[in-house]
Formats: C-alpha cells, structure tokens, sequence
C-alpha cells in the first residue's frame, strides 16, 4: 500500500492528495433495490426494463472502502482514485509520510468509522470529543444514539 | 507558556480552538482543536432521498453555499447521466460567482475588521447585501437558496433578475476600487499582512493546499480552468497568482478574483441562452405544475418522486469544483435506491486549517489573528 501511493506520487505525478473518504458497506445488498440502468448514451426511459426492475447491488469484497482521491497538479488535471478494502479491526498503513495532508483525513477516518491507521504520528479523534464511544458514521450507530443526560424524573 | 485561543473568540470565523505554546510574543507551537459545529451532515444525508438531501450542503459552508449545493447536485447528475439544459448551466455559473464575490466580501469584511479596519466590515457588507438581494430574487431566501434542482433549476428565473443583476456589476467595480483604496496603503494593513504567515508552493501542495491559499504561493492551478466544468471554459477571465505566499498574496489573489468574477458574471449575462431551464426527464424532474390537473402521468410521476424520491444508479462518483476556498470535492456512493449511501464533502477549510501550524513557523501571537483569517476557513465546513 505505501508503495502503490509512493508509485502514484513520483511516477505518474499525483502530487495532490485531495480527499480521503471511508464507506461502511455494513448491509449493501440486502435487500434488492429498483433501479434505473443508466447507459452511457443516457436512458431510453420508454424502453421496458430500464425502470422499476428489482435487483441487488453489485457485492462488495469487504466491510470498508478507503478512498484515496488523487490530482495531478499538471495540464489535464488527471485524477485517480486509490480504493483499500478492510475489515473490522484490520489496520492500514499511513500515507502521512507520502501526503502529509493525509494526516487531518486519517484522524476522521479514524474518528467516523474506527479504521486504525498504522504508523499515524497521531492517531486521535478530531471531531467528536476525545471520551466519545462508537464511531458515527458506521451504519450500525444509529440516529439519535446519544444518550438522554437529564430526563423530567431528575 | 500554554494559551487557549477560542473556543469562543470574536477572531475564530466560528467556534474553533487552538492550543497555542508561547515564548513571550513567539509561536512556537499550536494544535488546532476542532469538531465544536459537527452535526453530522454526511450521517443525516444517508437518511434523507436525494432531492431531500440537496438542501444539507448549503448549510454547510454557510458562506459560499451556492457551491456546495452545486458539487452535491452535479454528483447526483454525473450518476444519473442526465443532461443539464444550457439556460441552467449559465445560470448556475452566474449564481456561482457572485456566491464567490460574496464570499470574497465576507472575508475581507472580517479579516479587515479583526485587523482592526472596522469600515470595511461596513462597506463590504454593503455590497454583499445587494448580492442577498439577488439571491432572494432568484430563490426566494436570501441565504441557502436551493434554487439548483438535479437536471437544471427549481424554477426559471424570474423577470428583471438580469436588470438587477446588471445594476449590481455598475456598482461593485467602484466598490472593489474603493475598499483597495482604504487598505492597499495603509501603513498598519501592510506591516500586518506583508511577509506574515509564509507558506511555500511545496509546503502548499504537499499540505493538500488549494484556491487562493495556493495561489498565492505562487502555483497556477485553478479548476475552472484546468478541469472547466459549467460553461467556463467558453468565458474568458484570468487566474491571478502571486509568488509571496503571505497574509498579502492572498489579500491581492482573493481581490483580483472578485474582479475576475464580475466579468464571468458579466460575460454570463450578456451570453445567457433561452430555453428550459430544467431538463425533461419525468422520472427525475418534477412535472409542470399545470400538467397535474389534466394528465394522470404527470400525476403519478409527482406522487412517486415526491413519496418515494427518485432513484440514482448504482455506483460511486467523485465530483469537484473550484469554491471560493479552493477544491470543494463531493464523493456520493448510490446503490441504486433513492437514499444515498454515502456522502463525504472534501471541505477546502478543514485542509487549510491543517496548515496553520506550518503558516505560524516563527510567527508572534499577534500575527495568528492574521494567519487564520488570511486562511478563510468557515467552521461549519470544518466540522460538517
């Protein structure tokens, strides 16, 4: 992993890290959804079976995805998006040391979906408090989940 | 010596703080602490259909928020492979860059002010209450319009926007000349603002720095241009860079794109095409209010996308824009159904505040007030 992003870096000249973004797949695919089938000359919507049409999302191979989403500061503004798969508890090595802004997206990783980075000079939550529990935008942390303080009883 | 700056300080743009270590007048260290405005935006979005969600960006960066209505609403398009018609793109561009003027005011206003030039605030919120004027027009609320729909526009816009919008570029030219002509020469701006908060190209790329901030370290690079979007690669206008890096580069980058903005804006109205403003696609797109009445379709596709919301295919795209604080990125993953399943924002200000440590090497306290605001970063957009 720190060699595909050194690889991405000094020879294909992705100097820019512009975004890091974690997804929980907790639950893709369980129940069929009805979808349109884009094409890519757009949608014939008076064709049959381009609407309405049950079916299950594409299976993922793991729990998260990681989102690398690189630019290239150079004529043409390639893009490239870098996507690690994990499990719950597995870690990711840092990619601090090769864009050192990937330091603020790692700790928000960190801090919504509980993925441990290895090797991150400071592995700390950064928007929720430091004693919080849970990681938010899991989907089994549900809306709302903040306990109750003070109720009328008290 | 340990200082707490903020939370709650009149100079933080919101509620931000920063753990500042000092010997005597000098930084040598500083931790920002952040996450005081975080309502969970991304988690609320997973909760709502997405016509529904379009109105969480806005109220994200409350100051430029015409932009993050726009990111979110061309990933929904990018998936949906929808095309936009030409009046709604013009007029997206337009709207876009007097949210950019506006933004560009709100900043000047504030940083001017926590300098210690309190008239500007006046002056710049002058102009920038013209500009609410428009949006009012156009949207009917003066902040967080949501005027942009998936596919075009809410509505068409409405008579004697473009006259008005026409009497705002008589004035803001004059405008943007008269606030230059109370600080470009002021003893006190430049002591405060020149060679204050440096900031390499490298260190700048490198931190993920983008907009003004990386302008102003001398890096040419703007996304309107490098990457057009909208109808900018058929305006002219040009991309200011500075070579300095500090508090003052980023003054004159940020003032020469207030200009450059009025003349997109200009070009937009002379340019602006007839015609819908709304793509016709019944199954996205709400249908003709008139049309309920006689046509059991119309009726049923307004019943379905109002209820149920409309469906994006499945799969996962990463859009983004060049907002008035720099590479505004919105990453949207759909699994076909009509909630999205996730939505993350790169928020240019939460990259920016990253690199105040590196802007304060060898800076005095008196200087952090000028480094952050120079930064422009917008706490709700930090914390989303």
């Amino acid at each position: 992993m720190p060699e595909a992003a050194r690889h991405l870096r000094d020879e294909l000249g992705f100097d820019f890290l512009s975004d890091i973004a974690a997804t929980d797949y907790l639950g893709w695919g369980g129940k069929s959804v009805s979808g349109y089938i884009g094409t890519p000359g757009g949608r014939d919507l008076n064709k049959p079976g381009t609407q309405g049409f049950q079916r299950l999302p594409a299976p993922k191979p793991k729990r998260f995805s990681i989102s690398y989403h690189l630019l290239a500061l150079r004529a043409g503004a390639a893009r490239a998006r870098l996507q690690v798969w994990v499990d719950d508890g597995d870690e990711v090595p840092t990619v601090v040391p090769v864009w050192p802004t990937a330091d603020w997206h790692e700790r928000e990783a960190w801090d919504m979906f509980g993925i441990e980075f290895s090797g991150h000079p400071n592995q700390a939550r950064i928007l929720m408090p430091e004693d919080w529990e849970g990681h938010p935008l899991r989907k089994d942390y549900p809306i709302g989940g903040e306990p109750v303080r003070f109720s009328g009883e008290e | 010596m340990t200082v707490n700056f903020g939370p709650n300080h009149p100079s933080t743009h919101g509620v931000l703080r920063l753990v500042v270590d000092l010997d005597g007048e000098q930084v040598v260290g500083l931790a920002a602490v952040i996450g005081y405005l975080h309502t969970g935006f991304e988690k609320n979005m997973e909760q709502k259909t997405w016509w529904k969600a379009i109105t969480y960006p806005e109220r994200i960066d409350y100051v430029s928020f015409q932009y993050n209505e726009l990111v979110f609403v061309l990933a929904i398009e990018k998936l949906l492979e929808i095309e936009v018609p030409p009046r709604a793109t013009w007029m997206r561009m337009l709207l876009c860059e007097l949210t950019r003027i506006h933004s560009h005011l709100i900043w000047l206003g504030t940083a001017a002010l926590e300098l210690g030039a309190i008239s500007m605030f006046w002056y710049c919120f002058r102009e920038r209450d013209r500009i609410l004027d428009l949006f009012e027009l156009v949207g009917g609320t003066r902040m967080h319009t949501r005027y942009f729909q998936a596919g075009g526009l809410a509505e068409d816009v409405p008579p004697g926007f473009f006259d008005e919008c026409a009497k705002f570029l008589d004035v803001m030219p004059k405008a943007i000349d008269d606030y230059e002509a109370l600080v470009n020469r002021s003893e006190i701006w430049l002591e405060r603002t020149q060679g204050v908060g440096l900031l390499s190209a490298d260190d700048a790329i490198a931190l993920g720095q983008s907009g003004p901030v990386l302008r102003a370290s001398g890096v040419d690079w703007d996304l309107r241009r490098e990457q057009p979007y909208l109808a900018y690669d058929r305006v002219d206008f040009r991309v200011p860079v500075y070579q300095e890096g500090d508090v003052y580069a980023r003054y004159r980058v940020r003032m020469e794109e207030m200009r450059e903005s009025v003349r997109i804006v200009d070009q937009a109205l002379r340019r602006m095409p007839g015609g819908p403003w709304i793509a016709d696609d019944r199954k996205v797109v709400l249908p003709p209010r008139e049309e309920l009445h006689t046509s059991m379709e119309s009726l049923i596709h307004h019943f379905k996308i109002v209820t149920e919301g409309y469906r994006v295919p499945e799969g996962e795209v990463y859009v983004t824009v060049e907002s008035p604080r720099g590479e505004l990125g919105c990453y949207v993953v759909s699994d076909g159904g009509p909630k999205p399943w996730r939505v993350k924002f790169r928020a240019p200000s939460f990259v920016a505040l990253e690199a105040t440590a590196t802007c304060m090497h060898d800076a005095l306290v008196a200087d952090l007030i000028a480094i952050v605001g120079s930064l422009d970063t917008v706490m709700g957009e930090v914390d989303r």
